[in-house]
């Protein structure tokens, strides 16, 4: 079927962005390969969780760039009065040892996985939101030397809305040789710990949305430059994803005006569900990630929108529409300290996903950027499912891995795991996440089938594929 | 396989979203089960409400949420497996449906096929929890109709108007003199209450963008319409002045009853959306 749909744009551009963004558009299909090139071998699905009868889902990763064998995953258990699970591989993902049940003090009730770790230190944390009385938020620190997580710390406190929540990690703010660990949530708050996320040292909350600034700020990812700058990337629910930032120096320590990176095309309700632009049923977020070139500090943001939508009559009238969601990039000038407020200044974004054969989807994409700068992308995507966007419940999707080795212009991708069925259960996280060093990278996602999968369906597993670097 | 391609383009539609057809839901009611009602009225020690919808020609209620919390001694009451239709036998559960008459027996025991679906409650709304919360003092869900309906189907309910949602609350330990009488509670929206009105359910989102009480159609857009609403009951030494805000109340809704109307980014109030029944009758 080679038929050429007819499709129309969502959204009119702005004339001065048409040009960059069709040329772009083309140039991004044009390059992305079916299939990743040398330098790097791809491993074969492999199970990460222990759990049996148990749904996962919603996953969290981190590795230490010092010593990329180690990396944590981390994913919800998706049942009431369940916990977080967590698996640490200390042998480069040949063998991962789930710790859920070994972490003193993680609360129960605990779901919203996250991970970080400090480029400098190697040091890995997971944490998430735990509910409760009180509820609140909780980290613990992997303890490399005694092959266990130190008992979980919690910063109780924030409730109801304080989910999403992320961690980032890096130095303190014009401080490189520190190490500061924050803790973003909710709609848009902050808080940190210089003191490796230790209970009691949690700061007062601030508002990651600068004073008077009347903006949504949802799902706020911190992100850590190479001098401490702080970054916090957030939606604001209709089409803006914003730049929130502190340079070194600012005093108090309170954020700029927030920078717009991009104008969505589309938008929806983070609550949504069965929302037709997606194959199957679930809620999925409309939320952009963020990642910081370690050293030279460039910023790249990845977000899913919806990129043309295709409709016809049907005999029975009205108008059906396709609707075709993409993974869409735009990084910042090299210099992030000179960004001045100026949309412009972020490249146009552009698609990074392979030709698709539209209106197939992509989405819940995470980006990663590791210590020699080559970029990681993860994101579900249903190509060659035969399904679209659908009213039908069961979604069938499969995983995809992405990378570029030359700054984001030439993208390279490669299918992960065969397509698998969600069997209409309804939710399926609101993100993926990755782990990424310049050696090992470890992209984490949830299937329903694979090898090493001891759970019936609908029951979804995680699983990773190990990605390992020439050095 | 879904037959875009096959199509042919029968249609070229040029630019924007505005030029599409799209369905949605179009009004809301929040309404106090009495004597006056079907299926009312409710049995003494509890309060039983039903949020309801009214849905485009060209679409079909695709999902529901509700977010909402106990007060003063109040809790609510679920049947054997909380918040899934009861069966006949039991409607004064806190329970979701697909959209039906309010005492329509598909509401409470449906076929479960694509005409008299049921529904599944995957996980919650507000907190966005992965697991839907069932609790004496809390519910906190996000729902839809199972088979989910399709749109070459020609079963499938376009354009059903129906009551999605009863919240039902036993009263039966609110310690407040004249709590025990169904016919003193009332609908406000929260912090809207008259003076010396207690809650006894709150139904409110924590993000001032969203509802406590929404749902969805095909193309759900970036704000989800829904209500804010509460059920409230007089203290006894408002007196008074209670019985003259609640008129006063009462000549405000009739004065905006205009029928149910698109939310828009805007948060709209119980007040503005709702019929006069849903004050109170």
């Amino acid at each position: 079927m080679t038929a050429l749909p007819c499709f129309t744009a969502l959204r009119r551009w702005q004339p001065r962005f048409l040009v960059g963004r069709i040329g772009r558009l083309a140039s991004a299909i044009g390059l992305a390969l079916s299939s990743v090139s040398s330098g790097q071998t791809i491993g074969s699905q492999q199970r990460v969780d222990a759990g049996t009868m148990v749904r996962c889902t919603e996953t969290a990763a981190a590795c230490a760039p010092t010593n990329p064998n180690t990396a944590v995953a981390a994913w919800n258990y998706d049942t009431p009065g369940s916990t977080i699970g967590v698996a640490v591989t200390t042998n480069g993902g040949v063998n991962w040892a789930e710790h859920t049940t070994l972490i003193s003090g993680l609360p129960a009730g605990a779901f919203d996985p996250t991970a970080a770790s400090d480029v400098r230190t190697g040091e890995l944390w997971v944490g998430g939101y735990y509910q409760g009385s009180p509820s609140g938020l909780w980290v613990a620190r992997w303890n490399a030397a005694a092959n266990s997580f130190f008992p979980a710390d919690l910063y109780p406190g924030p409730t109801g809305i304080a989910h999403p929540v992320m961690l980032g990690a890096g130095p303190q703010p014009g401080l490189p040789n520190t190490t500061r660990l924050y803790f973003a949530y909710g709609d848009g708050w902050l808080t940190y710990s210089d003191n490796l996320g230790a209970a009691g040292t949690w700061q007062p909350p601030i508002h990651v949305i600068y004073p008077g600034q009347n903006l949504g700020a949802h799902g706020p990812l911190p992100r850590v430059g190479p001098n401490g700058e702080l970054y916090v990337v957030t939606w604001d629910e209709q089409l803006g994803i914003w730049l929130n930032r502190i340079l070194p120096g600012s005093t108090p320590f309170q954020f700029e005006p927030p920078i717009l990176i991009t104008q969505r095309l589309d938008t929806w309700s983070w609550a949504a569900f069965h929302n037709q632009r997606f194959p199957g049923w679930y809620r999925v977020p409309a939320r952009a990630f963020l990642a910081v070139h370690p050293t030279n500090g460039t910023l790249y943001c990845v977000y899913f929108d919806t990129t043309r939508r295709i409709c016809h009559v049907p005999p029975e009238g009205g108008t059906v529409c396709n609707y075709d969601v993409d993974v869409w990039f735009t990084k910042s000038p090299a210099e992030p300290g000179q960004v001045p407020g100026d949309p412009n200044t972020w490249t146009p974004p552009k698609i990074i996903n392979g030709p698709d054969n539209v209106p197939y989807d992509q989405f819940f994409s995470w980006i990663e950027c590791d210590t020699a700068g080559k970029l990681h992308v993860l994101y579900y995507d249903n190509r060659g499912s035969g399904q679209y966007d659908d009213w039908q419940g069961a979604a069938n999707i499969s995983a995809y891995y992405a990378y570029s080795a030359d700054d984001g212009t030439i993208w390279h991708e490669q299918q992960l795991c065969p397509l698998w069925n969600d069997y209409f259960q309804g939710f399926n996280g609101d993100y993926l996440g990755m782990a990424a060093s310049s050696t090992r990278v470890y992209p984490v996602y949830m299937a329903t089938t694979g090898p090493g999968g001891t759970q019936p369906p609908p029951n979804q597993d995680i699983y990773t594929n190990v990605i390992v670097w020439q050095p | 396989m879904r037959n875009w391609i096959e199509a042919s383009c029968v249609a070229l539609v040029l630019s924007a979203i505005v030029s599409f057809t799209r369905g949605e839901i179009t009004g809301f009611s929040v309404d106090i089960l009495d004597v006056s009602d079907p299926g009312g009225p409710a049995p003494a020690g509890l309060v039983v409400v039903d949020f309801s919808i009214e849905v485009s020609a060209d679409d079909w209620f695709v999902a529901g949420f509700v977010t909402g919390v106990t007060a003063n001694g109040a809790v609510l009451r679920y049947g054997a497996t909380p918040f899934l239709p009861p069966g006949i036998a039991n409607p004064y559960v806190t329970f979701g449906s697909a959209a039906y008459g309010r005492n329509d027996a598909a509401r409470f025991a449906p076929s479960g096929t694509v005409a008299e679906q049921s529904i599944f409650a995957p996980t919650g709304y507000d907190p966005a929890t992965p697991f839907p919360q069932f609790e004496s003092g809390l519910v906190n869900v996000a729902f839809g109709p199972t088979p989910p309906g399709d749109r070459n189907n020609p079963d499938t309910p376009f354009g059903r108007d129906g009551s999605i949602v009863r919240i039902a609350v036993d009263i039966s330990s609110v310690p407040i003199p004249g709590a025990d009488n169904v016919v003193n509670y009332h609908i406000f929206e929260p912090g809207h209450e008259p003076a010396g009105f207690l809650p006894v359910f709150i139904s409110r989102a924590s993000r001032t963008s969203h509802f406590g009480s929404a749902a969805q159609g095909l193309f759900p857009p970036a704000i989800l319409p829904g209500l804010n609403w509460g059920v409230y009951v007089p203290e006894p030494s408002a007196g008074l002045l209670v019985l003259l805000a609640v008129a006063a109340f009462r000549q405000h809704v009739q004065a905006e009853r205009k029928g149910p109307s698109v939310p828009g980014n805007k948060p709209k109030t119980a007040s503005s959306d709702r019929t006069a029944r849903g004050v109170d009758s």
